[in-house]
């Protein structure tokens, strides 16, 4: 056995004296063979990040807390080895590749392991160009790590604990903070991992489509205990149990719960697997294949943009040119998702839009006048930005105050502030913490907190970048159902987004920036099911498309862009069918 | 980037080990120390650029520093003269204030002490690698775990800068405005930006902290080095003219008072 856990218990200490110790695991009990790729899933506050800091050996001895069962690692008591010892046979790699990276250079990132194994200098030297291989950054030896891209840091970070060769390999949301094409990065990094089972492999994440895909076993941890465990398969199967922990679920395996008449076959997880089994029910669908999609009604704007972008062309003092004569106008009422890779110009974009840049050329107007002269401070009023990061904005000592910031800066006052507070607190479930200090918070509240923030400013725009990052299914949900309401009280919504799955459900218009232009520009059925030109921007679309397009052939009504979309017209064929 | 001054030619200072270049800044502000006049000085740091230059470290790289330094060199230069009261000719007098020409000469000398010493620091900063230097330390004595705190907080300026930037742009995002009022005003106003960095630069410590320890460090185990500095045939070379010099100056300096007078 890799991992052997027992009836295993772990409380941190309480956060402030007399209050009762806090228990995140309630007797986990788990095997790992050796060689096994395993997916750990679980909402926020299941215990997932505990459970990985407790196999690594660093709590209790770096968290402090309380610890009984048993925990063997690689036949090791975890949690009587010195955290420095275990990691000779297990190495974890966090979630913040840019805190675990303290080297100078790449090589010499991946050699620091090593030295501490005291290795002789040319072993060292042949196993950093092995490691640096393994996860595709040959070539960039001499590089600073933090000039690296978010998808290259991570690999790097895979590469220092690959040096170490240790037996079991632990990740904690390999895939958190990046973009599609950095995901596929290191997919296929852990992809060939799991080929060579050189290791055992552990990975935290959320991402269901990739666990789907790599995972030979997915275990469920929800509030500190192992509640599904099995192959991916087997558990994904699961869905309404899943949507009810906070789970999310590969889209495919949400719509094969959607079709009625798909009990007997086979299950499936992608695309492909999915396509395999309809595509020989479909004659008996045929005849009644014929009627179009119902179209989404093209919803009437006001004439005024009320972000009107000119072609806006920014340099970076660094030299790099982030704007290259970009020009967007967005009606006012209109919810718009930006999709693009990272690096693309879609964060300088939004920046552009409360004044936070200037262009260097071109012009920028908000609600009909032009930003040029108008202070941040001032564009605040009109523009509310939710930042991708809420610790950056996060300093009051209550939920409260830190709502009421932003609304004091605008300048009101008294009972107004006070109810604008309140609202807002009472709008994101907030009113049961408003005393606590934010920065103690779970990750899902404080981005709460963050959007409350800018809520109780009362901005008529609101601009979000990558609001989602980290969020589980359901403070993703708690997020995107708020911003559904602004949007159909005519707030104007600009959305950044690496999630295509949010961008097909809830865009009235999709936008792709790439090279500091916009590339791509329409309609979400329009531009989220053309494969070809979303791929050479590192885009794929979602899975439920890609399934259309493979039943087109069969006259399917292609594109679907959501589950609902595609399980209606499956079963309005079906249905008629059986008549 | 501003942070990391090391300059990316080939040149000899880079080449050498950054123990050589300990020694020659040691020297070089033991020099300015003991040395007094004017024109010694000056020739100092006449010499001090030319090994910069000589060393492909470009022009521009020197001219940020003099710029750095530009303030507080005219500060000295004019205010010097009226503070020093050496005797000598005297150019004028205000009130209690008796101007000579051997204190403006003073001022002129310490204004070059001041910039001399400043680029010398820099001929380590723009000719080492940091993680070098950090090892030069070690292999002089500093003990390992204190040269790994010193290349991490190098390492973690530029990052909590930018960090700080982003908080900047956050708060700025809600209406937070900084420039208003008097010094403890605008300390206040400071508070969501440090408040906000200083919850970051906790947590960053805590990751650190554990990333450290997943990597090895702190088992008690012996450490090898990857790629160890080395005192090459150049550097002995350039120690022992080091030597030579130093200890001729020294020698002329304190027998036969060379230097030793401001004029």
């Amino acid at each position: 056995m890799s991992v052997h856990l027992d009836d295993l218990h772990f409380s941190y200490p309480p956060i402030s004296a007399g209050a009762p110790a806090v228990e995140v695991l309630h007797g986990v009990t788990l095997d790992v063979p050796a060689g096994q790729s395993l997916a750990i899933m679980g909402p926020t506050s299941s215990g997932k990040s505990t459970l990985a800091l407790v196999l690594a050996g660093l709590a209790p001895s770096m968290t402090g807390g309380v610890l009984t069962g048993q925990v063997q690692v690689n036949g090791q008591d975890a949690a009587a080895t010195p955290a420095a010892v275990l990691s000779a046979s297990l190495g974890i790699v966090f979630q913040e590749p840019e805190r675990q990276l303290f080297n100078m250079t790449v090589a010499e990132e991946v050699a620091f392991s090593l030295e501490g194994l005291a290795l002789p200098p040319h072993e060292i030297g042949e196993r950093v160009e092995l490691a640096l291989a393994q996860v595709g950054l040959t070539g960039l030896e001499e590089r600073s790590p933090w000039q690296l891209s978010g998808g290259q840091q991570k690999r790097l970070a895979i590469a220092t604990l690959l040096a170490i060769r240790p037996p079991i390999l632990l990740l904690d949301e390999p895939m958190a903070g990046l973009d599609p094409a950095a995901r596929r990065e290191v997919a296929a990094v852990l992809a060939d991992l799991r080929r060579t089972a050189a290791a055992t492999v552990i990975v935290l994440e959320k991402d269901a489509e990739f666990v789907a895909r790599w995972a030979e076993r997915v275990v469920i941890l929800a509030a500190g205990q192992v509640v599904l465990d099995g192959t991916p398969t087997a558990v994904f199967t699961e869905v309404e149990r899943l949507h009810e922990l906070g789970v999310a679920v590969p889209q495919m395996a949400e719509l094969a719960a959607r079709l009625p008449n798909l009990v007997a076959s086979a299950p499936f997880l992608t695309a492909r697997q999915a396509a395999a089994v309809l595509v020989p029910q479909l004659p008996t669908l045929a005849p009644n294949l014929h009627s179009p999609l119902p179209t989404r009604q093209p919803p009437v704007y006001a004439p005024q943009p009320a972000i009107d972008v000119r072609e806006a062309t920014f340099r970076y003092e660094n030299g790099t040119l982030a704007l290259d004569r970009l020009s967007l106008a967005v009606p006012a009422g209109q919810f718009v998702a930006i999709l693009g890779r990272n690096g693309g110009g879609k964060s300088t974009l939004a920046r552009h839009l409360n004044g936070l840049l200037r262009p260097q050329s071109g012009a920028v107007a908000i609600g009909g006048k032009p930003s040029a002269g108008r202070r941040v401070g001032e564009l605040a009023r009109e523009v509310g930005y939710v930042f991708q990061n809420p610790d950056r904005q996060i300093f009051a000592t209550s939920v409260r105050e830190e709502v009421a910031y932003g609304v004091r800066n605008l300048g009101v006052i008294g009972q107004e502030a006070g109810q604008r507070v309140d609202e807002a607190l009472t709008v994101f479930d907030l009113t049961a913490v408003a005393e606590t200090p934010p920065a103690v918070l779970g990750y899902g509240l404080r981005r709460l907190v963050t959007l409350a923030s800018v809520w109780a400013m009362q901005p008529p725009i609101w601009v979000l970048d990558e609001p989602t990052t980290g969020l589980d299914v359901r403070y993703t949900g708690i997020l995107m159902d708020r911003l559904r309401s602004l949007h159909e009280r005519g707030n104007t919504i600009l959305f950044i987004t690496h999630d295509l799955r949010l961008a097909a459900e809830f865009a009235e218009r999709v936008v792709v920036v790439d090279g500091g232009q916009t590339v791509l520009d329409g309609p979400p059925a329009a531009v989220l099911s053309d494969a070809v030109a979303l791929s050479s921007f590192g885009l794929r679309p979602p899975p439920v498309t890609r399934l259309s397009a493979l039943l087109a052939p069969y006259s399917f009504p292609h594109p679907t862009l959501t589950v609902e979309e595609f399980a209606a017209a499956w079963s309005s064929a079906a249905g008629n069918g059986e008549r | 980037m501003l942070f990391d001054l090391y300059v990316h030619t080939d040149g000899w200072l880079q080449r050498l080990d950054p123990r050589t270049k300990i020694a020659l800044v040691l020297c070089g502000a033991a020099l300015f120390v003991v040395m007094n006049h004017l024109l010694v000085l000056l020739a100092l740091l006449v010499l001090i650029h030319v090994m910069l230059l000589s060393s492909r470290v470009p022009l521009r790289q020197i001219a940020w520093v003099w710029r750095q330094l530009l303030r507080v060199v005219i500060i000295i230069v004019l205010i010097w003269p009226f503070f020093a009261r050496l005797a000598g000719p005297e150019i004028f007098s205000i009130g209690p204030f008796t101007v000579t020409w051997t204190s403006v000469w003073a001022g002129l000398a310490t204004a070059t002490r001041v910039v001399g010493m400043s680029l010398l620091f820099f001929v380590i900063l723009f000719t080492t690698r940091q993680n070098e230097l950090v090892r030069g330390l070690v292999r002089l004595g500093l003990p390992f775990e204190w040269g790994l705190t010193l290349s991490m907080a190098l390492r973690f300026i530029p990052t909590f800068s930018q960090t700080a930037a982003q908080i900047r742009d956050a708060q700025a995002a809600r209406g937070w405005q900084v420039d208003r009022g008097d010094i403890v005003g605008r300390l206040r106003g400071m508070t969501p930006v440090l408040v906000a960095l200083i919850i970051d630069v906790l947590r960053t410590g805590d990751t650190l902290g554990m990333a450290l320890a997943v990597r090895g460090v702190g088992s008690g185990r012996p450490r090898t080095v990857w790629r160890d500095i080395s005192l090459r045939r150049a550097d002995w070379v350039v120690l022992a003219l080091i030597a030579l010099i130093f200890a001729l100056l020294i020698y002329l300096r304190f027998a036969r008072g060379f230097g030793a007078e401001l004029i």
